[in-house]
């Protein structure tokens, strides 16, 4: 596999791993004049580095440190199984995750156990295969939610003329799923938390009306939310765009009248 | 006194002295308000970080003429007050806040706040304001208005009921009144 010196990062931010690895690579061979076949050497170094930079920590502000991990596994995962040149094993996404080879191990039952990935074995080693809901959750996790919108709004297209199928119904299911597990990383007694709680009943809301035939109220819904979506994608790229990191707001318990008191949580 | 970036009027209305700037750096046409509550423990300063989120100051530190001190960073116009304390505590005040308010709280201001308060801001040389203040000409949409505050930004102890102006005591403690 070889490489030439490619300066990725002069196209890409760090924040940019969380992304769609075909739309990553397509922006870098169409772009940047790199061939298919260097994109293994160039991509994995700049994943393993940029999960070490500010920009990911900003990206992944307010995480426990579980969830990061957890990102960590799933994103090289995914890569991986894009290229296709390298396998998804235990000791592959240690090395470019820089978490060791036992608790990546136990990081994969955990993401067995909730559909995220699928562990398969290969000779002496086990593989770790990201799925469809994974694809999703990084997405969610990561506020990178562009991928989503888009998803939805064919959904919404379908849900209009009548033509709703198989593959959005499970997508629908995805990614109430994708929204609950990814609450699971706040703290519940966070601000982060209640927001990220709100979004779920929101989608859980959607999926409850589609399975019950609604079908005005699910075209309001999911336009309400694709609207909320427009909205947080552009907080969190303004937000980005100023260098802020999302703070994490704790609630103190504390009393001063009807008012609830929260302290930025360090980090 | 204020301190950084210095306003080309300051309107004084109802007590309230708006800090103004018609253009500054890249951002224009700015109203930044501050208001002075006297309790018997002491001033409050009050003023505005965004539409419906105010900054509670308990702490200032007074000059001997008994005058606060106000920093202002340049184009972002957010006043910072000299204080004994910079502790600070977001305050949700009304319990209805949407998931858009709460989402910029914790993206944006918070994060915005944390960066203007922890920079240098009272080493440039202090300036006094006397003739720069004109009376009233506030427009309507700039008035500072308790009403519409939603969260606050608290900087320094807690307040008492008293430390605050009556429409922000009465949001914060509805009953309080009725009890008495």
């Amino acid at each position: 596999m070889g490489s030439r010196d490619f300066d990725i990062s002069s196209m890409l931010r760090d924040e940019a791993i969380s992304s769609e690895p075909s739309i990553i690579a397509d922006k870098l061979i169409s772009k940047g004049d790199v061939k298919t076949s260097e994109l293994p050497g160039i991509i994995l170094p700049w994943v393993s580095s940029a999960f070490k930079s500010d920009g990911f920590e900003r990206a992944l502000a307010g995480l426990e440190e579980g969830s990061i991990d957890i990102f960590k596994v799933l994103v090289t995962a995914r890569w991986t199984d894009f290229l296709q040149t390298v396998k998804p094993t235990i000791g592959m996404i240690a090395k470019y995750s820089h978490i060791n080879r036992n608790s990546v191990s136990t990081i994969a039952k955990l993401l067995d156990s909730l559909d995220l990935v699928e562990s398969s074995k290969d000779v002496r080693s086990q593989l770790i295969l990201p799925t469809p809901l994974s694809r999703v959750y990084i997405d969610v996790l990561s506020g990178n939610l562009t991928e989503e919108h888009d998803r939805l709004e064919r959904v919404l297209t379908e849900i209009r003329q009548d033509e709703l199928t198989e593959d959005s119904i499970k997508y629908l299911d995805d990614i109430e799923t994708a929204f609950h597990l990814v609450k699971l990383a706040y703290d519940e007694t966070t601000i982060n938390y209640e927001i990220m709680d709100e979004l779920h009943s929101r989608v859980r809301e959607i999926v409850v009306k589609t399975s019950s035939g609604e079908k005005e109220e699910v075209i309001d819904k999911i336009s309400e939310f694709l609207q909320d979506i427009d909205y947080i994608n552009k907080v969190r790229e303004k937000a980005k765009k100023l260098g802020l990191p999302t703070v994490v707001l704790e609630d103190t318990k504390e009393r001063l009248g009807r008012a609830r008191i929260f302290r930025v949580r360090s980090s | 006194m204020i301190y950084g970036s210095y306003p080309k009027r300051v309107h004084v209305e109802d007590d309230i002295h708006y800090f103004y700037w018609d253009w500054d750096f890249y951002k224009p046409f700015d109203y930044e308000p501050i208001q002075i509550h006297d309790s018997t423990s002491g001033k409050t300063l009050l003023s505005r970080f965004h539409w419906h989120v105010a900054t509670i100051w308990t702490e200032p530190i007074l000059q001997e003429e008994g005058k606060p001190e106000v920093a202002f960073t340049t184009g972002i116009h957010t006043p910072i007050v000299r204080s004994s304390s910079l502790d600070y505590r977001y305050v949700e005040i009304e319990p209805n806040l949407s998931l858009r308010e709460r989402l910029e709280i914790v993206t944006l201001y918070l994060p915005m706040f944390e960066r203007i308060l922890r920079g240098e801001k009272f080493a440039d040389a202090k300036n006094g304001y006397d003739k720069i203040i004109v009376e009233g000409g506030v427009p309507g949409d700039y008035i500072f208005d308790l009403c519409e505050i939603k969260c606050a930004i608290l900087i320094g102890r807690f307040p008492r009921p008293d430390d605050l102006p009556s429409l922000l005591k009465e949001k914060i403690w509805p009953h309080e009144d009725k009890n008495e």
